[in-house]
This record gives structure tokens, sequence and C-alpha cells, in this order.
């Protein structure tokens, strides 16, 4: 590397540190408190058809609890009347109205943060004195949570040890084996009890949840089942229900379906306590609904609130966008690009690994972020099969080579519609969140790969689909990675050392990787007549 | 372990890659504005028969859609010929076709029943779209007599024309291979789509070691035979031309490709800007040493 290679590495390293410390310095944020944190945007949309009569629909509502924020919310729903309810703790959205005619929809969205928690139980955990008058419906049995059954107390009799009854840990530990393992996890439609749950040996969320109430209603403890949402990004319609038991003077979590032992992750979403339905509403409405997740980053609101009411947040970047209504999410995107640039910069200067044209994995993994990963490689791999097929079918009409392009252009459009319409009809909705997909760059693919397969055989442009479809999943990984967002949404600064890396590799004289196995003969064989 | 780090150890101090290459050759001595003179073969046959180089005959040249009608006349009188890309890359595009009769051409190097006129036309409106030009929107495309290969290196290859490719630094040969098609290659001398590569001793035109996709060979891979040592033909008078087509143009890094032909003797086919580095492979030797010490081998 030569002298001024060097000092301008040197240059674009020292200023990136000093506008960083200037910053943290002179205007003194705690960077800790201001940092933006993971928010999931979440969207419910609901529509029924009304048929001249009265319509009502009450759904729960995501509420605040010492782990669970919730902000931004609205309510949609032009024509029909709104209100809130409040009861036991649970927060009902109720829409009624009399005589509905035609098709609704009523929309809900909000802004929630949601933490894990997680409790150590102690081993040993002494019955407590009589519980509060609150918590004597907790220990009541109920239609679905038949804890006075006979199988249900024979069950508790055989789990737990005379000797062990006494100590609380001891019985949820037993009750959690048993609902967690010892009964199968399966899918199962509908409302499944406690007592079937016990009978059939299968269960889904609901089941395994009620069984485990009921046995801990057995035990004398006090528990509940909670109703609520696993987060996550992209469309989904089920819901999820857990259990809550009160030990040592508060209410534990446990998730027997997916195995969270006083514990509760931080994806899970609560909306209500109680052995409730998500939905209640009129009959015979066509009632029909999904929901949709996303993650964000957004600044705390406590943050945003002292950043406006001082002028040094002039100098924090996203604070000041989202003064001008740049969402921070849309910041991101752009921010992260140069390090999609970063890896395909890697990937073919020091790894060596072919892709399909230069920058084309960095935009790739730009628009992965609607699709998801795993649906957006599989879209990416389907593509190319689809449009090397369509190609293949036209060499006999002999086209012209832009109108060919337009031709392989139009039926990406149209095989994606396809797997939209597709998606749409099997439920699986994921698949519809594909507006964004670059169907121009995909088409230009698509002609390089049949021309790849011409000339030099299946088999090279399967490699170099490969090689595109691996750097793409490390651009996606790096450019999703929550932690290197937070930091250059902050100090977008950071890029300059971007820039640094990209002069580095620039200047690197080293043989790429790819190189020791395309002249392996020459390092295995010493083989070197003129040496 | 201790072995194998020695090894990559050597191959990093020996071995030229395409990191080095750039950086070292060809961007300081291949200045991109010089470029288009080898990129596009019309124009570097141009400038090399200028200069009184041997180079093959241009029967016609497209450069749009119009030009496809004076075309007919061509196919019609010639038994033989080639298409070409002016600006194509990596062999991409080249065609080798023959009369069958009828109005049909066989491609020489595919089986099937051969081309129709307008398969053969389609073929040069995809030349002339771009297709096989990666960089470019537009392209011309040309119709070159056949060359027939010599003896010597004719006996090595079922099918296809050998070249002989010499990689010259600042119009010094320093490295040198003949590469031979096979039934994989599709007749094309291309290492990458499975030509060999055979590496030339520089004094005295002797090939040494073989390779074919980056594996040092033995036998044929189409016959199985023993592959024999052979003297190129011509060996002075092609390291004469190729310092002569050097000091045409403004580049001191560049590969030049010449074709032996049976009653022509050497002809030059194409140059270019960007040579690639197996010729190291099948000479079994690296780059680094001959190109950084100043010393030349001829």
């Amino acid at each position: 590397m030569r002298g001024r290679d060097k000092l301008l590495i040197i240059i674009l390293v020292g200023v990136c540190f000093a506008l960083v410390f200037y910053r943290i310095h002179m205007f003194g944020f705690s960077a800790a408190g201001l940092l933006p944190q993971r928010h999931y945007e979440l969207l419910l949309n609901m529509t029924f058809d009304g048929h001249d009569e009265k319509v009502r629909l009450r759904v729960a509502l995501p509420f605040e609890t010492d782990r669970q924020k919730v902000r931004n919310e609205f309510f949609g729903a032009p024509e029909i009347p709104f209100r809130l309810k409040h009861q036991a703790g649970n927060r009902w959205g109720v829409w009624e109205r009399d005589e509905v005619r035609g098709r609704h929809s009523v929309v809900y969205s909000s802004m929630v943060r949601t933490e894990a928690r997680r409790f150590k139980l102690p081993e040993v955990l002494p019955r407590p004195g009589p519980y509060a008058t609150e918590l004597q419906a907790a220990l009541l049995s109920a239609k679905h949570i038949q804890s006075e059954s006979k199988d249900i107390r024979n069950l508790y009799a055989s789990l737990v040890l005379p000797e062990q009854r006494d100590n609380l840990a001891a019985i949820v530990r037993a009750v959690y084996q048993h609902t967690q393992q010892t009964v199968k996890s399966v899918k199962l439609k509908g409302t499944t009890d406690a007592l079937t749950c016990l009978r059939l040996g299968e269960a889904s969320c609901g089941g395994k949840s009620r069984l485990f109430v009921a046995l801990c209603r057995t035990a004398g403890i006090p528990s509940r089942l909670v109703g609520g949402l696993i987060m996550k990004n992209g469309t989904w319609r089920s819901s999820h229900i857990w259990a809550e038991a009160w030990l040592a003077g508060r209410w534990i979590p446990f998730c027997p379906l997916n195995g969270y032992f006083a514990e509760i992750p931080a994806h899970y979403l609560t909306l209500y306590y109680g052995d409730h339905s998500l939905f209640t509403h009129t009959r015979d409405i066509n009632f029909r609904y999904f929901f949709h997740g996303k993650t964000v980053l957004a600044p705390p609101a406590e943050a945003l609130r002292d950043i406006r009411s001082q002028p040094a947040g002039l100098l924090n970047l996203w604070s000041a966008f989202e003064q001008v209504r740049i969402p921070l999410n849309l910041l991101k995107i752009i921010l992260m690009i140069p390090f999609g640039a970063l890896i395909v910069v890697l990937a073919r200067n020091v790894a060596g690994i072919p892709t399909f044209g230069t920058f084309m994995p960095a935009l790739l993994a730009v628009a992965f972020r609607d699709t998801g990963l795993l649906w957006g490689l599989i879209l990416f791999a389907s593509i190319l099969i689809f449009g090397g097929g369509v190609r293949f079918a036209l060499e006999r009409f002999q086209l012209l080579h832009t109108p060919r392009l337009a031709v392989i252009l139009t039926s990406t459009v149209l095989f994606m519609m396809g797997v939209t319409a597709l998606g749409v009809a099997t439920g699986q909705i994921l698949a519809t969140r594909v507006s964004l997909f670059p169907i121009v760059i995909l088409t230009l693919t698509v002609e390089r790969a049949a021309i790849i397969t011409e000339e030099e055989g299946l088999r090279q442009a399967g490699l170099v689909a490969l090689g595109t479809m691996l750097v793409v999943t490390v651009a996606y990984a790096l450019m999703s990675w929550e932690i290197l967002q937070v930091i250059v949404v902050t100090f977008p600064e950071t890029l300059l050392l971007v820039v640094a890396v990209f002069f580095v590799v620039g200047r690197w004289a080293g043989i790429r990787w790819s190189e020791y196995l395309r002249f392996r003969e020459f390092f295995f064989s010493g083989r070197n007549p003129h040496a | 372990m201790l072995e194998f780090f020695r090894r990559a150890r050597r191959l990093q101090q020996e071995i030229l890659g395409i990191n080095v290459r750039n950086r070292d050759f060809v961007y300081p001595l291949n200045h991109r504005r010089y470029f288009p003179s080898v990129n596009d073969k019309l124009l570097a046959k141009q400038i090399l028969s200028e200069q009184g180089l041997p180079v093959p005959r241009t029967l016609w040249v497209g450069q749009n859609h119009a030009d496809l009608d004076s075309l007919d006349a061509v196919l019609d009188n010639t038994p033989e010929f080639v298409i070409k890309p002016a600006q194509g890359s990596g062999g991409r595009g080249i065609r080798i076709m023959e009369q069958a009769g009828e109005g049909r051409f066989l491609d020489s190097h595919a089986s099937g029943p051969g081309l129709s006129r307008e398969d053969v036309q389609a073929h040069i409106a995809d030349i002339l779209a771009g297709v096989y030009s990666l960089e470019k929107l537009t392209d011309r495309a040309y119709l070159e007599e056949r060359l027939r290969p010599d003896r010597v290196l004719g006996q090595l290859t079922p099918s296809g024309l050998p070249d002989i490719r010499v990689l010259m630094h600042r119009g010094w040969p320093v490295m040198a291979m003949a590469r031979i098609p096979t039934r994989s290659s599709g007749g094309r001398a291309n290492l990458h789509q499975g030509a060999i590569g055979l590496g030339i001793e520089m004094r005295t035109g002797q090939t040494t070691h073989a390779i074919v996709k980056n594996k040092v060979l033995k036998t044929h891979p189409d016959t199985g035979q023993a592959l024999p040592r052979v003297t190129i033909p011509y060996w002075e008078r092609i390291l004469d031309y190729s310092r002569q087509a050097a000091h045409c143009f403004n580049l001191g890094y560049l590969g030049i490709d010449v074709a032996i032909d049976q009653q022509q003797g050497p002809l030059i086919l194409e140059l270019n800007a960007r040579p690639g580095l197996s010729i190291q492979l099948a000479n079994q030797q690296g780059l680094v040493a001959k190109l950084y010490s100043g010393r030349q081998a001829a």
C-alpha cells in the first residue's frame, strides 16, 4: 500500500472517530438512553358483510404492562362507532352499529414494544397463607378448565408425589414438564379444553395451557390463561395462548407449547387475561381478519420528548428526520446499503465468489426486506428457473433482443402475480409482500443466467446462482443486524469506516480464496520445471 | 499442516492473482482509452493489417439490421465461415458454420439437424443487439474465413482451431501457451470452456505441461492417449509477430492470440487487454517473478 492510500485511510478513520467523540461529548447525549429500540408495527385488518342487521365486533387490544408499551394507536372504521371497554384488566375494542349493510373493513394499528422477562424460581417455594379475594377466581374450575374433574385430579396425583405437594416450585415444575413434554404438540383447530387435552395426549397452545392451568388450580395455585400474539415480520392469522401462575406474590409466565419456563420472550404480545376469545362477533357476517407485523427501529418515547426541547437534538439525525416526517425506517434502509456493498466487495475481491451483476446481490438484499430472507431466496430461485424456461421457449421465435427481454420481464410480473394469488388462496399470505421486488433487475439476471447456461453450461450458471444467493444471504444478515443499524442510524459517520475498508480492499494485493482453489494443482504438485 | 502453510505461502509469493494483475498491470499499463482498439476485434484487425501483420480475411460486416440483406450473397457463395461478435469476449457468440446443402448450415461443433438461414440470421441479430458483449448495448457482427489447423497442432484436436496465447509485458513476450479445443469446449480454444492449455518453453517453443479446467493432464481428454510433446511450428515468427503487434497498441499488458493456418502460416486472431491467469498453470510457473524481475524470457 502506498503512502497516499495509508494517509487517506487514516484521515477517514480519524474523522469518523472525531465526529462520534465530538457529538457524544459536546452535546452530552447519553447514548444508551436515546438509542433507537426495536418496536413492532402491528396491523390488524378485519372485514365483514352486514345484512341490514345489528353488527357487534369485540376485539382484545394490547395494553401497557411492565414489559409492554403501546403507542401511535389508530382505530379505523369510518362508519362503525367505536368504543373502548376496560374489564378485569383487559382492554376490549368494540365496534357496534345497527342496520349495517354491505362490506366493511375495520383496521387497528399501533406501535408496540415488548421486552423479554425471565424469573428464577427458588428450589423450594412453600405454600403462602390464604390468597386475596381477587385471586380466588383463579382457583376455580371452569367450563374448559375442569380442575375438579376426577381424571385431572388423578393426573395431578400421579405427577406430584405427596411429600412435594407443599412445595409450589416442585408442583409447577412437574406440571410444566408434563404439559410441555409428555403432551405432544399438534395443530388443532377450535378450543381444546383441559380434559380433552389430557385424553388425547396431544394439543396445541390452548389445550396445553388449559391443562397447565387446570393442574395448577387442582394443586391450589392461582393461575390463568393469557392470550396474545407471537410478533414477527410478515402476515399471519394465528394467535397464541400461554399461562401464568401466581407464585411468590406475582404472576409468572409459562408457555408449555414453545417451552418457556418462568419466562416470556420478547416477541410475545399480551392481549388479554383469562379464557376469552380474541374476537367475538355477530354470527353470519363472513368475518375475516389478518395480522401484519413489521419490526421497526424507533427512538424510545421518552427520548423523543427530551430531544425536541433541546437545540442539540438537531445533531441527532434520526430525531431531526422524524420531525420532518421521514420515517426512521427509510433512513435506516438507505444507511445500510453501503454495508450490502461492503459484502459484495469482500465477496468479489477477497473471496472471489461469482455473482450475477456487480451490486445486484446488495439490491436483492434490500428487496428481501419485504419478503423475508427465506421467501426472497425461494422467489429468486423460482423466477430464475421460470424465466429460464420462458427464454428457452422463446428461442424458436427468434425475437430481437429487447422485445425478448420485455417478454421475459412481463412473464416475470405475471409469475409474481400468480405467486401472490396462490399465496392468498392457500393462506400463505407471506408471499404477497413482493411489491418492491426488483423485477427489472431479475429480468436482466434471467437473461444473463441464460447466456451463461448456453455458453458455459448449466453447472456454471447454477454455481453463479448459488454464489449470488450466498452473497445475498450474508448481505441480508449484515444489513438487518439490529445493533449495527442502531449504531449507524445514530452515528452515520461510521460509513466513513466502510469507505476506509473499500480503500483497503481496493489496494489489496492478496490472492482471492477462489484462486487457491483454481491454482490448487500448482499448490499441491510442487512441480516447477524452471525453478 | 506446516507443509500446507508452506505451500500456501509459496502460492502467494509466486502466483499472480486477479487483484494484483488488475492493480499493478492492467490499470497502470493499459489506459482505458486504448481498450476499444483491442476489445473491438474488427478495429484491432484493421490496425494490425495496416501494419502489415497477417490476420484472417473478413467476409462480411454487419452493423445494423439492414445489413442482413447483403448477407445472403455471402452465405450462398461461402462453403464455410466463422460468425463472430466484434466485441465478444471469452469466445462468446462465436459459431463455426459449414454449408450442408438445401439452405442449411451445420455448426461444426454442435450435433443436431443444423441451422436454417433464419437461425443464422437470428444469431447475427442477437450479436447486433449486444447479447454477447456484456458491457455494450449494440455490437457489430462479422463473418470471417475459416482457418484450417496445421498438422502439428491439428493432430491434438478432433475439431476446432488451436491457437497460441502469448502474454506480452511492456512489449516483451513473458509466457505463452497453446490452447487446444476439445469436444467439451465445443471447438473453441477458451480454457474456461474446457480447452486444453499447453505450456510452452519460451526459448525453444517446445510444449511442457498440459491442463484442462485447472487440472494437470497426462492424457488427451477426448482420446485417452498420451499427449505428445510438440514443438510449435513457426515459433520464432510467432514471437516476432507478437512483438510487432504489441507495438501497434498503447497497451503494456496484453495477451495476443495467434493461430497457424495450414496454408497461410501464423495469423493474429485477436488481442486481449485482460489476459487470463491460467497460463501459469499450463506452464507450472508463477508470473510474479517474471513480471517484477525486469528480466525478459525472450
